[in-house]
């Protein structure tokens, strides 16, 4: 952790306003994409952004410097975002036959060729929320099935149904907007 | 997942507006300085005011009438000297009662039953003696004419019935005054001259004709009046003593049966009720979005622990503790639900004071997707209840007791759920936005109690439970209760 960072934290521990607004500075960008990604609209974002950083400025003495703080504080704001996700949206599976499709393995580097990351994050974005919430905790903020089942109030088995359905609507958006716009760029 | 993806994804920025920080600061703030509950703490404060007023006021008023337990004969001699008498008889009658006696306030009944069992020997003795000295009493009856003629005499001519006293006064004070033996043991000493005829005659003849003192008649000799006087003495010695000793004896058992009252003052009882949850003006209570559809009430079950402080015989306050289930359903209500082959996720805020606070996943078997289909939705609220009644005994018997109830309670929503019920499976589902937190009711009830024994009772109570403000719209739903409690009831010896 860059010093300045620590210095800060440890002021934040003493509920120094002034370090607190400089750490709202420093991470509150990525947070805030953190938040947009987990959240449907821009006025969740914010709420979620908002009682992120309250939670962490209360809680922040019980940071002990293990890791880094950025990682902690994008725990919290990911923990904050599902809790609003949960209060928000009703799970619904309809049919438990879902459960027993296998997952099919997808190779990544090979269908994503050719797209940028930008466009990627858009097809995401656009992926249905039970799909792309699994999405991102799997893949990329690397959580467990068990811990998304919790987050969530899920079983398992709808968090690997969820992925594996993510991974299948991917999978067509990507080569049906391949064929239509992503062909450009090649 | 692609590495240098996840680098993208996750160094990606977005600058949040800059009212966010401003929240945030305020909500820092708002932390800072934590506000008081006041809310609360004036309830507490209004509920712990009212029974420390309640306390004292009655504290004061049962110690207050102790004026009532002083003796009410001419002995003004103060308390202690009464009871250190009382506790040299009880020592002489019963050796083991007196270190009762020594302080009221520690008597049991076993020293109360002494004390009743002294007032009747005490009778007996005095009608015994009368029975045994009749010429005692004789003398007695005479001495009291005589005292009632002189009186008379004093009121015509003061200055011959002075001289009169005077006269005996001085023939007698060479004689040493008898002892309380000797005022008992008069046998000896019965006058051999007839007493029935001459004194009486004699000192009536005196009081009418004015005899002076050098002429009184030869038939009043000295001896006569000085034995006459002296049993008259005895006499109103030990009429006093006994008396006496009866007042000391009925005060003593006043306050014994004050104190054994006053002991048995507190009673704790714990209770079960079932509840049968209604309301005035609606059918369906609680879910009001749902009111068009078929609902019912559920049974539910209350509990909790009471205690209660005797004001007078009739009087009783209690205040307590409880939990109070109030569980309704509606049933067939339209659920929809769709199919991940969609990949929707249903948001079912339909219902305007529902909040959905879980999610959940179902497995439908059975259910085509995108179809209807009907389930019931029951919800449950549970507060946490503080009532405060007083209490009017009807009736009082050695095995059962009546009485009335009527007071106030608070309330504190403890538990608002709204579960689904589908496929003989219940889903938790969300709560209701719609209730308050605090809130405030009225009872009456009707209080059975059957006396196992002088400590446990068993209690049953109908009550009626009105709530004021359930909701927090302008709802016309006027909920209330019926429960009735079972509940064991335990005396405390304090």
């Amino acid at each position: 952790m860059q010093d300045a960072t620590r210095i800060r934290v440890k002021a934040c521990q003493k509920k120094d306003r002034q370090a607190q607004g400089e750490i709202y500075t420093q991470f509150s960008p990525k947070m805030y994409a953190v938040c947009l990604r987990y959240c449907k609209n821009e006025d969740d974002a914010k709420d979620c952004l908002q009682e992120a950083f309250i939670i962490a400025f209360d809680k922040v003495g019980q940071f002990k410097f293990k890791g880094s703080f950025e990682g902690w504080l994008r725990r919290i704001t990911i923990n904050v975002c599902l809790e609003k996700l949960r209060k928000r949206t009703f799970f619904v599976v309809a049919d438990e036959r879902i459960k027993q499709e296998e997952e099919e393995p997808m190779d990544w580097e090979e269908e994503t060729e050719g797209i940028e990351f930008k466009d990627l994050q858009k097809l995401i974005e656009r992926m249905p929320t039970a799909y792309q919430t699994v999405f991102n905790l799997y893949l990329l903020e690397d959580y467990t099935h068990k811990e998304i089942a919790e987050k969530l109030g899920i079983s398992e088995g709808t968090s690997k149904s969820n992925l594996s359905r993510g991974k299948a609507w991917l999978r067509k958006e990507i080569k049906n907007n391949t064929t239509i716009e992503f062909q450009y760029r090649k | 997942m692609n590495e240098s993806y996840k680098k993208y994804i996750q160094s990606q920025e977005v600058v949040p507006p800059p009212e966010v920080w401003t929240a945030i600061e305020s909500e820092l703030d708002k932390k800072s300085k934590k506000r008081f509950p006041v809310g609360y703490f004036a309830v507490l404060s209004a509920i712990l005011l009212s029974g420390g007023i309640l306390f004292g006021v009655f504290y004061n008023w049962e110690a207050q009438p102790s004026t009532d337990v002083q003796p009410q004969s001419t002995n003004t001699s103060p308390t202690s000297i009464q009871n250190s008498k009382a506790s040299s008889y009880d020592a002489s009658q019963n050796p083991s009662t007196e270190q009762h006696s020594q302080n009221a306030y520690r008597m049991d009944e076993a020293t109360l039953g002494n004390h009743q069992d002294l007032i009747q020997r005490k009778k007996k003795v005095s009608s015994a003696n009368l029975q045994r000295f009749p010429n005692q009493s004789t003398q007695r009856d005479e001495s009291i004419e005589y005292r009632n003629s002189n009186k008379a005499s004093q009121q015509k001519n003061p200055s011959q019935n002075s001289a009169l006293k005077d006269w005996v006064e001085i023939s007698t004070s060479d004689k040493p005054k008898p002892s309380s033996a000797q005022e008992f043991d008069t046998t000896e000493e019965k006058p051999d001259y007839p007493i029935e005829e001459k004194p009486q005659n004699s000192l009536a003849d005196a009081d009418d004709s004015a005899t002076p003192i050098d002429e009184m008649p030869a038939s009043i000799n000295k001896t006569q009046v000085e034995e006459s006087l002296i049993a008259e003495k005895s006499l109103e010695v030990e009429e006093s003593t006994l008396e006496k000793e009866e007042d000391l004896a009925e005060n003593e058992i006043k306050i014994v049966k004050k104190k054994n009252n006053k002991e048995k003052k507190w009673e704790f009882s714990t209770y079960i009720a079932p509840s049968y949850t209604r309301s005035i003006t609606d059918k369906h209570i609680w879910l009001i979005d749902l009111k068009e559809y078929k609902g019912s009430y559920e049974n539910s079950t209350n509990y909790g622990m009471r205690m209660s402080y005797t004001i007078s015989s009739k009087w009783t306050v209690r205040a307590g503790l409880g939990i109070n289930n109030l569980r309704q359903k509606a049933r067939d209500v339209y659920i929809t639900s769709q199919t991940l082959d969609e990949a929707n996720i249903t948001q079912i805020d339909t219902y305007e004071n529902i909040e959905i606070i879980n999610s959940q996943d179902f497995y439908y078997p059975n259910i085509n997707p995108n179809n209807v289909d009907l389930a019931n939705v029951s919800q449950q609220i549970q507060y946490f209840s503080v009532p405060i009644d007083f209490s009017y005994q009807l009736y009082d018997s050695s095995l059962l007791s009546l009485g009335l109830n009527l007071g106030t309670s608070t309330h504190w929503l403890r538990k608002n759920s709204i579960a689904l019920d589908y496929d003989n499976r219940k889903f938790d589902y969300g709560k209701a936005t719609n209730l308050n937190e605090l809130v405030f009711g009225t009872q009456l009830g009707f209080q059975t109690r059957f006396k196992i024994n002088s400590r446990f009772s068993f209690m049953l109570e109908p009550e009626f439970l009105y709530y004021f403000n359930t909701f927090k719209d302008d709802s016309k739903v006027r909920p209330y209760t019926i429960n009735l409690s079972a509940g064991l009831l335990y005396k405390f010896n304090f």
